[in-house]
């Protein structure tokens, strides 16, 4: 069986936060934490009670916001604040681009044998700072740190719109499908991603539609916790594309945009690789045994205002087969279950332009 | 006057056992506070302004930073009382649940046969000198536990969200909480601090008890306890100069805003506090 763990201390509640990081931090012996966060973490009053919960007396140094692509000078520049500061945990509130460079920040090369102790407080639903990163940064690749402690808090991520609110609900739905389909050998992480699946067909609409809908956001953010789980497995081509293209066209402020119209020539291309997984996808999200799931994966991401080509959001003069080769070097195409080549990459974005 | 019997740190926050026959200043502090009947006349609670007893069948429950204090119903013979401080952070972690935060749904809680039993084997424990209890713990979590579940019993939010349904905080509040927190033991005026964060006083007051739970002068109290029962248990420091460096201009006022808020008299708890760390 491949290595398989489960995987570090996540608090799951509503308000939460203000309980649970000055525990957090008690457990790290931390005084002095570097706080981060990006343009979702910002959005809300999530930030406000961030530096509220801080123990009282707490000196945190603070980072610029995070844009949505760093780059290397920046992770320096924060590992030289960090250190600089005298900092002792990393604390992270936002999306994706937020926890990924909290994450890539924790396990530079200056940081250290055991990597720096990293908090990660999710702002959105498209991700709680676990599985694989697919690092922005060119050049030498950096690993990804997993948090000593993540805090879920629903109640954070309600300030965020219904249109980013959809793309970033479709996008743990992704991983959750992508980690079900990957080639790894994990049990506990295909019953994790099938709940996960299911959770989402019951709630994303609705978390959607209704912003103040507290408990549909509780079930998104349970799906985005699900997919970062059950992503250790890996994912699949449908995030190799998305975020290959996403870096091309410089769509990564709209992260997840992509995936509902690159789910269904992915998913028709993968048919023949995946066995009965299908049918088992079906099941969790409570179709009738027969039903095709990529058309029903198109069919939610139409109503949830998701674009269905991809081709409108391509910006610049950059040619298909540069995204393709990006992808096709993407890992998380290394657990795609058939294997993709850069042409079948090209041919799929076509399909989907 | 009222005694302490034991009183226990931990990780859990503090539990006490109190002989208590006098009135209490109100008050208000971080942890969820349970308090428990033991032995002799009943005695009562006032929370927000409203008297709940504590009795044979009834507990009390009072969130963090909700005002509240003793008041004896008689003060001839003293109320022997289990009286809980449970750190939120703690909790949070030891009820493996999905509730955030230790806000009770209500004060009364029913002293059920089961809660009964916890409390009197609780107090059994701090009775004995001798006894060294693994199960303290566990015992407390389920405690709080069990009172905390009871108290969203029936109620119209249930069970289902049980966080704090806390409005953010105006930003001119959250200065004035900062700047009380790093202030304990200097010299300042509430109007200062209200005029610095530019509000009105009535309106800064009314604002900061809409949005702490507490009026400033008992939040900065609260924030005093903190640091008097911190220093008293955990450092050598003399009572006095532990009263000087939180303000007090004597022992002896130090003292009395002591037994106000926390029972006895500094000196007094200091001698009782045992540290409880279990592996």
């Amino acid at each position: 069986m491949s290595l398989i763990t489960y995987l570090t201390r996540i608090h799951f509640a509503e308000r939460v936060l203000e309980d649970a990081l000055p525990e957090a931090m008690r457990r790290l012996s931390a005084r002095r934490p570097l706080l981060l966060a990006d343009e979702d973490g910002l959005c809300g009053e999530g930030f406000a009670r961030l530096e509220d919960a801080l123990p009282p007396g707490t000196r945190a140094q603070l980072l610029p916001t995070i844009a949505a692509e760093p780059d290397r000078a920046l992770l320096q520049s924060a590992l030289a604040a960090y250190q600089d500061g005298g900092c002792d945990v990393i604390v992270a509130l936002g999306g994706t681009a937020a926890l990924t460079f909290a994450r890539m920040l924790a396990a530079m090369p200056g940081a250290g044998a055991a990597g720096l102790p990293l908090i990660a407080v999710p702002a959105t639903v498209a991700g709680v700072g676990l599985g694989p990163v697919h690092p922005p940064v060119p050049g030498k690749a950096i690993g990804a740190a997993v948090p000593a402690a993540i805090l879920c808090d629903p109640t954070l991520s309600m300030a965020i719109g219904p249109e980013r609110t959809a793309a970033h609900g479709f996008d743990a739905l992704t991983h959750c499908i992508e980690a079900f389909l990957s080639t790894a050998y994990n049990p506990p992480a295909d019953g994790i991603a099938l709940e996960g699946i299911r959770r989402a067909t019951l709630h994303l609409e609705r978390a959607v539609a209704d912003r103040g809908d507290l408990e549909a956001q509780r079930e998104l953010l349970a799906v985005a916790l699900n997919a970062g789980l059950a992503a250790q497995k890996g994912l699949g081509g449908v995030a190799a594309l998305a975020r290959a293209a996403e870096a091309e066209w410089g769509l990564a402020r709209r992260h997840g945009t992509l995936n509902a119209a690159l789910m269904r020539p992915v998913l028709t291309f993968n048919a023949p690789a995946v066995g009965d997984r299908y049918r088992r996808i079906a099941e969790a999200m409570v179709l009738p045994p027969d039903a095709d799931v990529t058309v029903e994966l198109a069919r939610l991401g139409a109503r949830l205002g998701l674009p269905d080509r991809i081709g409108a959001l391509r910006t610049g003069t950059r040619r298909l087969s540069s995204v393709a080769r990006k992808a096709a070097a993407d890992p998380a195409n290394q657990t795609n279950p058939r294997h993709a080549t850069p042409h079948d990459y090209l041919v799929l974005l076509e399909e989907a332009f | 006057m009222s005694t302490a019997i034991a009183v226990f740190h931990g990780a859990f926050g503090r539990v006490c056992l109190y002989s208590m026959d006098r009135r209490m200043a109100p008050h208000g502090h971080r942890e969820g506070h349970l308090i428990f009947h033991v032995d002799g006349p009943p005695g009562q609670l006032v929370v927000d302004d409203r008297p709940w007893p504590i009795s044979a069948g009834q507990g009390v429950a009072v969130s963090p930073w909700q005002g509240h204090f003793y008041a004896p119903i008689t003060t001839d013979v003293p109320t022997l009382a289990l009286v809980l401080y449970i750190r939120p952070g703690w909790f949070v972690e030891a009820a493996r649940q999905a509730s955030a935060s230790m806000r009770f749904g209500r004060v009364g809680i029913e002293v059920t046969d089961h809660l009964m039993r916890l409390v009197t084997e609780t107090a059994h424990v701090m009775l004995d000198p001798d006894m060294d209890d693994p199960l303290l713990e566990d015992r407390l979590c389920a405690l709080t536990q069990a009172a905390f579940d009871q108290s969203w019993q029936w109620t119209e939010r249930g069970s289902a969200f049980t966080g704090p349904n806390r409005a953010g905080r105006d930003y001119r509040i959250r200065k004035a909480v900062r700047f009380l927190q790093n202030s304990i033991g200097e010299d300042f005026e509430l109007n200062a601090v209200a005029r610095e964060v530019g509000l009105s006083r009535p309106h800064f007051y009314k604002l900061f008890r809409e949005q702490v739970g507490l009026t400033p002068n008992l939040f900065l109290n609260a924030l005093r306890m903190e640091q008097a029962i911190d220093r008293l248990a955990g450092t050598q420091s003399a009572v006095a100069d532990i009263g000087y460096d939180l303000g007090f201009s004597s022992q002896a006022s130090f003292s009395r805003f002591f037994i106000s808020n926390g029972v006895v008299p500094p000196s007094a708890y200091r001698r009782c506090v045992q540290s409880v760390e279990l592996q």
